[in-house]
């Protein structure tokens, strides 16, 4: 850990109000550990240091006046780079996109974090568009792990899950269209929630595919999640849901190792998962066999559905500026050409199949576990010079994607080489908060979330 | 979907690919056209109504 770092929202939030640290000492740590570690990590495409630097001098005097916005009051946060904020431009890390886009107006989550009385720290890194993989040829930073600066961060929400990871800031929020927040996350060894489809606003950021495209929170541990996800979520009756629950005795969890699935296993895979099983267990929840049902067909209509939407709205753009998008992005964009209208149609029709199978598999358990990928994060080099297909096989967020599910993605036991490894825990549409507080329990038993980079 | 029919589908879509690309991104479409498989072989897709906001709101969305 980064010395005199707090160790996470709920921390710092307390180490606030008693006096013992303000939000301006807090913020220049946060700017110093950038200075020193970001052109190796690669978490940011702009700081903003000296509006962070105001708002902390105001955060700071607002609590000394007796105005407390809350757990976020004057916590740093880092808000992914599809996102506008009036600081700055926003690049969706793509010379393709206009930076000037909505005229740095915030956008809404951006809006509610101010509200809450986060400080903006800067605008991090990610997949250009939200899509692909990293492009060495373009002017952006490309996020690396900070478990191992040769490997990739994940995406596309990587330099906001970096960010958390190497203690630049305590909190991050991403997108997740097909897995943004979680594959990070997971790669990173942090926790983030995909929300339930809806239940934070969009508007002001840039669109990747309108049908799953969702906002979330990333931070050390799912109740620092939490405290972001009760800052950002709509007002209205979807995102104003509470728990229903208190704790996981007697709670049902449906498993699924997905193993038949992957395209490739780490060797320390099986027993992380089944040890993580047995934690919750302990913990008093009743752990029984659940397949996903429908599982290939919601995958691919995932890949139908994102292409599709994708290219919908970058086509124009692809016409005639072909070349300023990254290899990547431009290549998987133009893959939408690949189905018809009849096949977006099955696509949705799928989701509707699969939403009354789920429906049923929640009657009978309250939430549902996966791994969220069955390797570690894969090294740059073989992701872009490489064949990535096996990364992208071993990966399982798109299906709850597909289904606008909420899914919490957390650290488990890491591989032999240290890398992360995580699940991810999945519920009913709108059960946001209920997933959070199953891995807020795991997390109460287990430590895989509070192991820090030797960065 | 062969090659040939990936080149179409991207003419078709007005991309106009360099040179240098134009197999590795036909190699992609037709992989992506894979991709749809399950849906396409998938009968018990035409049972369920289409999707609408209606059976969204009944999963609790």
């Amino acid at each position: 850990m980064t010395e005199g770092w707090p160790a996470g929202i709920a921390e710092a939030a307390r180490l606030i109000r008693s006096g013992e640290l303000t939000s301006r000492a807090l913020v220049e740590a946060s700017i110093s550990r950038a200075d020193e570690v970001d052109k190796r990590v690669g978490c940011y495409v702009t700081r903003f240091d000296e509006t962070a630097r105001a708002a902390a001098a105001l955060a700071d005097k607002e609590l000394g006046e007796g105005l407390d916005r809350g757990p976020l009051h004057g916590i740093p946060i880092g808000v992914k780079d599809i996102l506008t904020a009036r600081e700055g431009p926003t690049t969706a890390q793509s010379l393709a996109q206009d930076p000037e886009w909505r005229g740095r107006h915030d956008a809404t989550v951006v809006e509610r974090l101010r509200q809450a009385g986060a400080v903006i720290t800067g605008k991090t890194s990610l997949s250009e568009f939200a899509c692909g993989f990293p492009d060495p040829e373009k002017p952006f930073p490309i996020p690396r792990n900070p478990w191992d600066l040769d490997r990739w961060a994940g995406g596309s929400s990587g330099g906001s899950a970096s960010a958390v990871a190497a203690d630049l800031v305590l909190g991050a929020v991403g997108t997740d269209t097909g897995g943004s927040v979680r594959i990070p996350v997971g790669f990173c060894g942090v926790t983030g929630l995909k929300t339930t489809w809806g239940t934070v606003d969009t508007t002001g950021c840039v669109p990747f595919a309108w049908s799953f495209d969702s906002i979330g929170p990333i931070a050390r541990s799912a109740a620092d999640c939490r405290a972001i996800l009760e800052a950002i979520r709509d007002p209205g009756p979807a995102g104003a849901r509470t728990s229903r629950r208190n704790g996981i005795e007697g709670m049902r969890i449906g498993v699924d190792p997905l193993t038949a699935a992957s395209a490739a296993i780490d060797p320390g895979q099986e027993s992380a998962f089944a040890e993580a099983i047995g934690d919750l267990e302990r913990a008093g929840a009743i752990v029984v066999e659940r397949p996903l049902p429908h599982y290939a067909e919601v995958v691919s209509a995932n890949y139908v559905i994102m292409l599709t939407e994708g290219l919908a709205y970058h086509l124009p753009t692809l016409r005639t500026r072909w070349s300023d998008y990254g290899r990547s992005a431009r290549q998987l964009f133009a893959g939408g050409v690949a189905f018809s209208g009849a096949d977006y149609v099955m696509a949705q029709q799928a989701r509707a199949m699969a939403w009354a199978s789920v429906r049923s598999m929640f009657a009978d358990v309250d939430v549902h576990l996966t791994p969220m990928a069955t390797v570690g994060a894969p090294t740059l080099h073989d992701l872009i010079e490489g064949d990535p297909s096996a990364v992208l096989g071993s990966l399982h967020t798109p299906y709850w994607a597909t289904l606008g599910c909420p899914t919490v993605a957390l650290p488990i036991a890491p591989t032999q080489a240290g890398l992360p490894l995580s699940i991810q825990i999945a519920g009913p549409a709108g059960s946001d908060v209920d997933v959070l507080q199953v891995a807020e329990a795991f997390q109460g038993i287990t430590t895989h979330h509070l192991r820090r980079p030797p960065l | 979907m062969s090659p040939m029919d990936g080149r179409a589908a991207l003419a078709d879509a007005g991309l106009e690919i360099p040179d240098d690309e134009i197999e590795s991104v036909v190699a992609w479409v037709t992989t992506a056209a894979a991709i749809a498989g399950p849906l396409r072989q998938c009968p018990d897709l035409l049972a369920p109504p289409l999707v609408d906001g209606r059976a969204w709101q009944e999963f609790g969305g």
